[in-house]
């Protein structure tokens, strides 16, 4: 039996860490996800690793959609830790913005599970938040029942 | 183990939890408990817990600095000691269904509080109201041991009667010179007000505003005209005390009542539940009876009411 | 002003337009209509019919005078032309010293000083994760920060942009700077480059800093003191770029701008100022979209709006308050991540708006801008630009070259009302401070992000290298540029630590209390404080602070 209802909406956080401040793209995204039937929570820019965390445990987020530029990226693996320490290590972390090439890999091996750059579509951003929203359901799902006392 | 005594088990520890004051519990309990079978077993669980907490609603038209004064109020609470939980309410999309969700923003400082516990909640398809879950989700909250429960929500559609019926208090939401002063407190929103507040006492015409809104209640018959009026500046956190005060002495007066209101709000949901699934018996099915029905009442030989009144009377018979 | 061209006398016109429209549909097939970003509908053809000249006078004029449709000055860039102003910013302050140097010595007058996103965010270099500093702008917390950074720049002589909000911090710890140098603040020239605190509320929120009537106070008394003790520096740039940015149409960019630089006007009136004062001290700083033609009618309509609204509806009398200043920069908007060469060609198309445009200094982005601060080599090419389009296309020898063409003066007679019915929608909703308190703004922004967005996905605008002509076999992505040197920024914290022990905490206290108090009181100048403050000691974050406990930290409005 699925404890997680797969029926009731997706919900997603879309934030910022980090010093930068544009987020066009994430009210964009946004938008995409909200009308695609996902329920939104959005914060502004400048967001404490600390406090996305209070908030996804809060608003049981299945998908965090981080927008990064600069070099907001290099401490995002320190969010990824955080949220496993937290026991959110079901929640989904997807990467939008600019994220030179080389500097991925720490960011795949820390477990994000997708970058995205700018120009990416509406159907590809939907869906791709679909799929992880999906995944994080069924992580989440079993980490219930295994939670049995 | 059968599936039941599993999920029975689960459910017990997870209760606990959330009786205990665990905050991970506290948000997986406020996803689960709105339907299904999880949902329903669950709903029955908490039952017991609930009656602790005062619930406070705050409502008001867009731009009166709501979340601000709830921001300040929250400050405010934790100041007296008090734990707290928000249901931030923002409407959904009718279209899709989908939501942005931004409330929680103007009370960002409290993030780091683990006596502050914030849910973002979209309507979910109820007209720009709240949702039937909001019901639940406040029994979740209340079950966790939180003092106050504070649901907010935009003074627009029928939202502001539904606020009425939830809380114990409702907090009505004005400030000043928002154009069309008098427009500002649309009447349904003055009907269910426990408390007044006008915000933005800092601006220039905010004792004016006061003044209409003490005219107004002027207007009612007696024993209603005494609803006490409070005029805050949230952004300078003045005048929040005294609203807190005044909230907590109109909440002695009304606790006693909780249970008759919760049975109305629960009769008052049935009613729409009824009403949608009439409808959509009507729209969706048809037969020869139903056919000469429309047809009557297209010609005017008999009046939509009387159209209504056969089906009713022919869906209760087939009940 | 007209609207309507006058049916001119043009015999046989009408019969061989007649012709050419008909071998024109003939040989065009399916002719899909076309709008520009602002939503007007662009013709294939502008004839004498569409605009002529009848109405010279009263539309144009002559460039000098009102209503300046073709340009603030008699000479426009011909006499002088426009200025470069390139920003920099990366690193420590010895590291922005360095490259200040170097563009001084190539002859500029006119410098720009990005703060470190740090800075913006409100809080000193400790308080942040190193990885992020420096890495957009410059780390300056200081007063001796401050003074590194502008070691052996004759502060007298040039005129520096300060690309730093409320409550403008950078501008007091250069005062400190002037002081120690023996410079009076009446040689200081320059701009607050991002004093427009309700751009920054409304669209971009990295800037934001206090609350909304916090930062109205801050902006006024700003203007105050500026007015007072340091007379050439303008202390009101009034900005479009954020808001285009965010999506906004040009149009809408200048309605919603113009409208703001009434809201400004407005608040500097109640405070009792003399508008011809504080009006001639109003500078505008725009986006420049791509989109060639539109943004060039969008700053003649600007400056003939301007004109009429400054001597006709603020009532100021002096001429220099009816002249539409501005500064434009190329929009890293349109520039993009994959194939980043063919950003030049864009800047290029940009700069060269801007210049026909009238503009009175530049900013051209270096073709790596979308992935992070500009080299040694990208920022050269940057300048190159402007230099070839000067010197080489001639774009400055004569004044206003588009002016006549039947299709700009059509395209600025419609943009002129566009923008007007936006700054009519704005009035309508009680002013901009308003119309930005309710989330108006941010929902007309929001909804034309979203609009032109569509017109990406769908391919009827095409992006070169992201949606069209595509290579995949390019390596699109960008290696990481410019980078502080990690041991400088370390060093820089450290003493900066340092220096914050070795400091009179007595100082510190007296100054932040002042502050507070003034803050606090409705008749004390707040900025004089800040600088007060600077002289003290006191750094960013802590000024910053205060101001947020006492007036209120900014919370934008988010509008879904």
């Amino acid at each position: 039996m699925d404890a997680t209802r797969p029926q009731s909406p997706v919900r997603v956080l879309v934030t910022k860490i980090g010093l930068d401040g544009h987020d066009r793209g994430s009210r964009i995204v946004a938008a995409y996800l909200r009308d695609a039937g996902m329920e939104v929570i959005y914060t502004p820019p400048w967001q404490a690793i600390e406090a996305v965390v209070a908030l996804a445990l809060q608003e049981d987020v299945e998908v965090i959609g981080v927008s990064s530029l600069a070099t907001d990226h290099l401490i995002i693996p320190q969010l990824l830790s955080a949220l496993r320490g937290a026991g959110l290590g079901h929640i989904a972390v997807l990467v939008g913005g600019i994220v030179p090439e080389d500097e991925r890999a720490p960011l795949i091996e820390a477990g994000v599970k997708g970058i995205f750059g700018p120009g990416t579509s509406r159907t590809l951003v939907v869906d791709q938040v679909a799929q992880a929203a999906s995944e994080a359901r069924r992580l989440r799902n079993a980490s219930f029942w295994e939670n049995a006392s | 183990m059968t599936e039941e005594i599993k999920l029975s088990a689960r459910l017990d520890a997870l209760v606990r939890e959330l009786g205990a004051g665990n905050v991970a519990a506290l948000s997986r309990c406020i996803t689960l408990v709105e339907d299904g079978e999880v949902g329903s077993a669950l709903r029955r669980a908490i039952l017991p817990l609930t009656g602790g907490a005062g619930i406070v609603g705050f409502t008001g038209a867009p731009g009166v600095g709501k979340s601000t004064l709830v921001d300040a109020y929250i400050a405010e609470l934790r100041r007296a000691g008090l734990s707290v939980a928000v249901a931030a309410v923002d409407p959904s999309s009718p279209i899709s269904g989908g939501a942005v969700l931004g409330d929680r923003i103007r009370m960002h400082r409290h993030t780091g509080d683990a006596g502050v516990f914030i849910r973002s909640i979209a309507s979910r398809g109820h007209l720009g109201g709240v949702s039937e879950s909001i019901h639940w989700t406040i029994d979740v909250m209340d079950a966790a041991g939180r003092d106050v429960i504070i649901v907010e929500t935009v003074g627009t559609g029928q939202s502001e009667v539904e606020i009425a019926e939830i809380a114990d208090v409702c907090v009505v939401v004005n400030a000043p010179g928002l154009g069309d002063d008098v427009q500002a407190i649309k009447a349904g929103l003055l009907e269910i007000a426990d408390v007044l507040v006008v915000n933005k006492a800092d601006m220039p015409l905010a004792n004016l505003a006061a003044k209409q809104l003490k005219g107004m209640l002027k207007l009612r018959e007696k024993p209603r005209q005494d609803v006490p009026l409070v005029t805050t500046s949230a952004t300078r956190g003045e005048g929040v005390a005294e609203m807190h005060s005044v909230i907590m002495a109109r909440m002695a007066v009304v606790r006693g009542n909780r249970a008759e209101m919760r049975e109305r709000r629960m009769r008052r949901l049935i009613a729409q539940a009824v009403g949608s699934l009439s409808r959509r018996l009507v729209l969706d099915n048809s037969n020869d009876e139903t056919e000469a029905l429309m047809k009557t009442a297209s010609s005017g030989e008999i009046t939509i009411d009387e159209a209504a009144r056969k089906i009713l009377n022919r869906i209760a018979s087939d009940y | 002003m007209s609207k309507q061209a006058v049916q001119l006398s043009l015999p046989g016109f009408d019969n061989a337009f007649g012709e050419w429209r008909a071998e024109y549909n003939r040989q065009i097939g399916e002719d899909r209509p076309i709008r520009n970003r602002s939503g007007i509908p662009v013709q294939p053809l502008y004839t004498p019919r569409d605009w002529n000249g009848e109405h010279y006078a009263a539309d144009l004029g002559f460039p000098g005078q009102h209503p300046y449709t073709r340009g603030i000055y008699a000479t426009m860039h011909r006499g002088r032309t426009w200025s470069q102003r390139q920003l920099i910013g990366l690193g420590t302050p010895a590291d922005y010293n360095e490259r200040v140097r170097k563009i001084l010595d190539l002859g500029a007058t006119a410098i720009s000083f990005l703060p470190c996103n740090s800075g913006f965010r409100g809080i000193d270099c400790d308080e942040v994760d190193r990885a992020l500093l420096g890495t957009c702008g410059t780390v300056v917390n200081t007063t001796d920060h401050m003074d590194a950074a502008l070691a052996g720049v004759p502060l007298d002589r040039i005129s520096t942009a300060m690309n730093d909000p409320s409550p403008f911090t950078l501008l007091a710890f250069t005062l400190g700077v002037a002081r120690r140098r023996g410079i009076p603040w009446t040689s200081i020239s320059g701009t607050s480059n991002q004093s427009d605190y309700l751009s920054h509320f409304i669209a971009n929120h990295m800037f934001y800093r206090l609350s909304l009537p916090g930062s109205r106070r801050v902006l006024l008394d700003h203007i105050d003191f500026c007015r007072q003790y340091v007379p050439n520096w303008n202390p009101v740039s009034v900005v479009g770029q954020h808001m285009q940015q965010a999506g906004a149409t040009p149009a809408e960019t200048m309605g919603f701008t113009l409208s703001t630089a009434l809201q400004y006007a407005q608040d500097c009136v109640e405070r009792g100022m003399d508008i011809d004062v504080i009006l001639r001290r109003f500078t505008f700083f725009f986006d420049i979209s791509i989109s060639f033609f539109e943004e060039i009618a969008k700053f003649r309509a600007g400056r003939r709006i301007w004109a009429r609204l400054a001597r006709d509806r603020l009532g100021a009398k002096d001429p220099a308050c009816w002249r539409f200043k501005f500064h434009g920069q190329t929009s890293g908007v349109d520039l993009t991540e994959q194939q980043p060469l063919n950003n030049i060609a864009r800047v290029t198309a940009q700069a060269m708006a801007g210049i026909l445009g009238g503009l009175q200094s530049l900013h051209t982005d270096a073709f790596d801008e979308a992935t992070s601060s500009p080299t040694v080599r990208s920022a050269r090419v940057a300048v190159a630009t402007q230099n070839i389009l000067r010197e080489e296309a001639h774009l400055c020898d004569v004044i206003d070259p588009l002016g006549g063409s039947y299709y700009i003066e059509a395209l600025t007679d419609q943009m002129e009302a566009e923008i007007e019915a936006v700054i009519a929608k704005i009035d309508a909703a009680g002013g901009m401070y308003k119309a930005a308190e309710t989330g108006l703004v941010q929902t007309m922004i929001g909804e034309s992000a979203l609009a032109f967005q569509e017109k990406v996905d769908s391919g009827e605008q095409q992006v070169i290298g992201v949606n069209c002509y595509v290579d995949e076999d390019e390596p699109h992505r960008m290696q990481p540029t410019e980078r502080p040197d990690p041991e400088r920024m370390r060093d820089h914290v450290e003493r900066f630590k340092r220096y914050k022990e070795q400091r009179s905490g007595d100082d510190v206290r007296r100054g932040l209390d002042g502050l507070a108090r003034a803050a606090n009181s409705r008749t004390e100048n707040v900025y004089a404080k800040v600088v007060e403050a600077a002289e003290l000691g006191i750094t960013h974050g802590e000024i910053v602070g205060c101001l947020r406990r006492e007036l209120g930290f900014g919370q934008p409005l988010i509008v879904a």
